[in-house]
């Protein structure tokens, strides 16, 4: 069975999806790569953006590698910043 | 003493003086300051308009890891730091502040710059530069 993750999107991602915020259904654990594989698979996101995408969980950006493994966390996909 | 760290992000204009008057006290013997404003070009396109868009509870958790760093690194800096948000912020507005304040030089430039750059990398504040021919272009993300 398939747990629905509740992902917060900004800039460029949200103007993509013409929302802020979007129900992922995946297995878990998932680690941050193959969510934002995922993500921009189901979004029809070109492959050259993988690297332009971080995920944030609890207000901590995630590694690669790092997973999340459970669906009540504050989940978010980050765009390149650009403060300044 | 506990060194000042001031943090905000707002919709409002930023002024420069209200932020140095937040770092200075007697043990300090410089400060400095950074001032970001809205360039009109960018890659050879001329920019008339910047928006800007933040997470804020992020945002300030970001800016506590980098005022850690800071006190890690060069001891007892005093900081104020602010960061408009908002839309169609015209060429010359005044976007972002960085004030440091320091017993010696050296250690607010330093951190200053360091700020900067963290900033840069890892806050979650996007960028939207409006071009001269109507497009729009979030800073950053290939298209």
């Amino acid at each position: 069975m398939k747990d629905k993750l509740t992902v917060e999107l900004f800039g460029i991602l949200k103007e993509i999806c013409k929302t802020d915020n979007i129900i992922i259904e995946v297995e878990l654990p998932i680690n941050s790569k193959e969510l934002i594989e995922f993500f921009i698979k189901q979004y029809l996101i070109k492959k050259d953006n993988i690297s332009q995408i971080r995920v944030a969980v609890n207000n901590r950006f995630l590694s690669y590698n790092d997973e999340i493994k459970t669906t009540n966390e504050i989940i978010m996909l980050i765009p390149p910043v650009g403060g300044g | 003493m506990q060194p000042i760290n001031y943090f905000k992000i707002t919709k409002d204009p930023l002024k420069l003086d209200m932020l140095v008057e937040k770092v200075v006290s007697p043990a300090i013997g410089g400060i400095v300051t950074f001032i970001g404003t809205v360039r009109n070009n960018t890659e050879n396109k001329k920019v008339i308009k910047l928006s800007y868009e933040a997470n804020i509870e992020f945002a300030e958790s970001i800016m506590k890891n980098i005022f850690t760093d800071i006190q890690e690194q060069w001891g007892k800096v005093n900081i104020a730091v602010a960061h408009r948000i908002g839309t169609d912020f015209e060429v010359g507005t005044i976007t972002l502040i960085i004030v440091t304040a320091a017993p010696h030089r050296e250690e607010a430039y330093s951190a200053n710059r360091y700020i900067l750059e963290k900033i840069k990398e890892d806050l979650p504040v996007w960028k939207k530069e409006t071009f001269s021919n109507g497009e729009d272009k979030w800073v950053g993300w290939d298209y």
